[in-house]
């Protein structure tokens, strides 16, 4: 194997396909990337921990053709040092060293057999449907950062995603909130034959599949799913995961029908305020105590014993009796900030049962919160 | 890798079945077994050494153990126990090193190639570590030292009970090389099989092959194959656990032998053990109540229940249940201490304010 590529492109698309590497191998080889270099001239990077991988392919003056795994760690620490845009040489020499050369720099690298690194899981590709990126991280960034990050909570530790024939819901909840966003229906469109699917995709691969429908151009991105995998294919990369086992909890019957206190706020003076509240109560146990008075007036109040107090008081327009209701500041900081929308609508019944959140732009998201109960 | 590492492994000699024969003496001597009855239709979970010498094994359908052995006694498991003291002894390979890998309650990797009493010798770590454990539980563990794990492992395994090995570099080649091919980390029945086939059978057979032949052969674990037998094991020692506890405990100015007084004292640590675990922003399923005797003797017993342990008066109800399970003692007891462990992953911030969860259905 032998090829020249390009130091940005190159640290650039190690760094997109890291998180699959296997930061505690149970085979020495997991913690390595294959590499090939074809005669199309392209250089293709894959990381595969058995559970998610990744495989990017770019650009490259391919040389001589070939293959071999390089160690994950010390290739993107290489070459995340080396000059931008400078060009990189490999080199194969015998059959376990790479050489790699750039400018005055020269490395020599351990590879070892790519016979022994795991083939990634491949779909038929006649079972493959389009996606429309734009819905996919619109239903990622409403989501996610709702989910478990307790492995042991499983299935809490995914977001859910159902689809309708012309629409598609996204849910993630860890058990103290859930975040159920539905996309815009698809005008009927007689070419679309997507399945109707119910799954739960983990996180740690959501997070990356967004970082790399961000990055990418592509308006749809092609899905395959088979029972326990599912993949993500771009035009030069490719996402592959399995899927969590279990039944999602039926989240639909834990949000309210009707409530009996609601009120419409500004969503960014609401935001700052409990950003300042937060400095203080972050340093205790993240409790903010909301006052709503009939009067129109919200109080937002944090007591952080040997550290201090603060209050914080915004107009707003509230319907109902008055309520004193507590949270977790993080909760509710984390869904007024994917909202774009300059107005939210907050929905309560009582000081102990579910709060809703809700932008006020005709977008499809909820966002339920369940409060702390105050212990006076 | 340039400088050889210093590998540990400790394994506890029959430990479920000793556990039992040092807690009853009358067991003591005799053969026995920790498992289900023949009539339960059980299976050897763990054979003393006096039973094994009848050719009893673990796996071993208690049926046939008792055919082997009229006299077998079958203790049942106490699990909670165990953990107990496969806590206390990991808390003893932390004074030299974090980088313990437990494989089981009763087996752990250490790696010491640096250790926190820098320690140059390996040896002397597994020795003294063996002193330990038995000064503080009673029982014995063998002792594996070498430069990887897989000679390592094998090391413990030579000199069993009680054993110490060492196997430095320049024996490792001749022990690899006369090792039977089933002996080897991951050859199992199956593997062994299609290696007599190859006719595979010690180490030096194995030595004889190419990696890429073993690999065409044997797939990926063919690379690991080649590697062991050359003496090869790059595997690293993990620690892949988050068991950690957290504790309080009190020595008396007086030894205490009243129930009573020690009921209140155990009051007073639930109350300090909430602070603390209020504090650290943790709670845990487990619970571990330590006793120390007058005459240093130690003992301790774990329950785990489903609910989060955090709150004093659950710690102290729980705590209270474990005292009461003790078997009467005339020792008086100098010390008395509770601990919390088997966390709660569960995001911090949620579980000492009061926050309500979603039920679902």
């Amino acid at each position: 194997m032998k090829l020249v590529c390009g130091q940005e492109q190159l640290n650039q698309n190690l760094n997109l396909i890291s998180r699959a590497v296997a930061t505690r191998p149970t085979h020495p080889i997991l913690s390595n990337i294959l590499v090939e270099a074809t005669d199309d001239g392209f250089m293709t990077l894959t990381a595969y921990d058995l559970d998610l991988g990744i495989v990017s392919r770019f650009p490259a003056e391919v040389e001589v053709p070939g293959r071999t795994t390089l160690p994950a760690k010390y290739l993107s620490d290489i070459v995340s040092k080396l000059p931008a845009k400078a060009p990189i040489t490999f080199a194969m020499q015998g059959d376990d060293l790479v050489m790699l050369e750039c400018g005055f720099s020269e490395y020599q690298v351990r590879a070892m057999d790519p016979v022994d690194f795991p083939a990634i899981p491949q779909l038929p590709e006649a079972d493959s449907f389009h996606v429309e990126v734009q819905d996919l991280l619109l239903g990622l960034d409403f989501t996610l950062f709702s989910a478990s990050a307790d492995e042991t909570k499983q299935v809490l530790t995914g977001v859910h995603i159902k689809t309708a024939k012309d629409n598609a819901e996204f849910a993630a909840t860890d058990g103290h909130r859930l975040a159920v966003i539905r996309t815009p229906p698809v005008a009927a469109n007689g070419t679309k034959t997507a399945p109707v699917l119910d799954v739960t995709i983990p996180v740690r691969a959501l997070r990356e599949l967004q970082k790399m429908l961000s990055a990418h151009t592509a308006e749809t991105v092609e899905v395959s799913l088979d029972r326990g995998q599912v993949i993500f294919q771009l035009p030069d990369q490719r996402l592959t995961t399995r899927l969590l086992d279990g039944q999602y909890p039926n989240y639909g019957q834990l949000i309210p029908e009707s409530f009996i206190r609601t009120a419409d706020l500004e969503r960014k003076s609401f935001l700052n305020a409990l950003e300042r509240i937060s400095v203080l109560a972050d340093q205790k146990n993240h409790i903010v105590r909301m006052d709503f008075s009939s009067t129109g007036i919200l109080t937002l109040s944090v007591d952080a014993p040997d550290v201090g107090s603060g209050r914080e008081q915004l107009e707003i327009r509230y319907t109902g009796e008055d309520l004193t209701i507590a949270f977790n500041v993080k909760y509710l900081l984390e869904g007024l900030r994917v909202i774009q929308a300059s107005d939210i609508k907050l929905q309560f019944n009582g000081p102990v049962n579910p709060a809703v959140l809700k932008p006020i732009d005709g977008s499809d998201f909820s966002y339920l919160v369940m409060p702390v109960h105050l212990r006076n | 890798m340039s400088t050889l590492r210093k590998i540990i492994h400790i394994d506890m000699d029959a430990f479920y079945a000793s556990v039992e024969q040092r807690d009853n003496p009358a067991f003591r001597g005799k053969p026995l077994v920790v498992g289900g009855t023949p009539q339960q239709r059980g299976a050897v979970a763990a054979a003393s050494y006096e039973a094994r010498r009848y050719g009893i094994h673990s796996a071993m359908p208690s049926r046939l153990a008792i055919q082997k052995c009229r006299d077998l006694i079958f203790a049942p498991p106490r699990f909670d126990v165990y953990k107990a003291i496969s806590e206390q002894i990991y808390q003893i390979f932390l004074a030299y090193t974090d980088l313990v890998e437990p494989l089981a309650l009763d087996e752990a990797y250490l790696e010491v190639t640096s250790n926190k009493l820098d320690i140059p010798s390996a040896s002397l770590i597994a020795r003294q570590i063996k002193v330990t454990i038995f000064e503080q539980t009673g029982l014995t563990a063998s002792a594996g030292v070498s430069y990887n794990k897989f000679l390592a492992k094998l090391a413990s395994g030579l000199n069993k009970p009680d054993g110490f090995c060492l196997i430095q570099p320049h024996a490792a080649e001749a022990l690899v090389e006369s090792l039977p091919i089933e002996q080897f980390y991951g050859v199992g029945k199956v593997t062994a099989e299609r290696m007599h086939a190859l006719g595979i059978r010690t180490g030096a057979d194995l030595k004889q092959w190419t990696a890429i032949d073993l690999a065409r052969h044997f797939g990926k674990h063919g690379h690991f194959y080649y590697q062991m037998a050359h003496g090869q094991d790059t595997r690293q020692v993990v620690p892949n656990r988050s068991r950690k506890s957290v504790g309080v405990e009190t020595s008396f100015l007086e030894d205490l032998s009243d129930l009573d007084a020690l009921v209140e004292q155990l009051g007073m640590l639930s109350k300090a053990l909430q602070e603390r675990l209020e504090k650290n922003q943790l709670a845990g399923h487990t619970l571990i109540l330590k006793l120390k005797y007058a005459d240093l003797q130690q003992l301790t017993r774990s329950r785990t229940v489903p609910e989060l342990l955090y709150k004093a008066e659950s710690l102290f109800l729980l705590g209270q249940q474990l005292l009461k399970s003790l078997p009467p003692d005339e020792r008086r007891v100098r010390l008395l201490g509770l601990s919390v462990s088997n966390f709660s992953k569960e995001d911090e911030s949620t579980i000492h304010t009061g926050q309500l969860t979603l039920e679902f259905t």
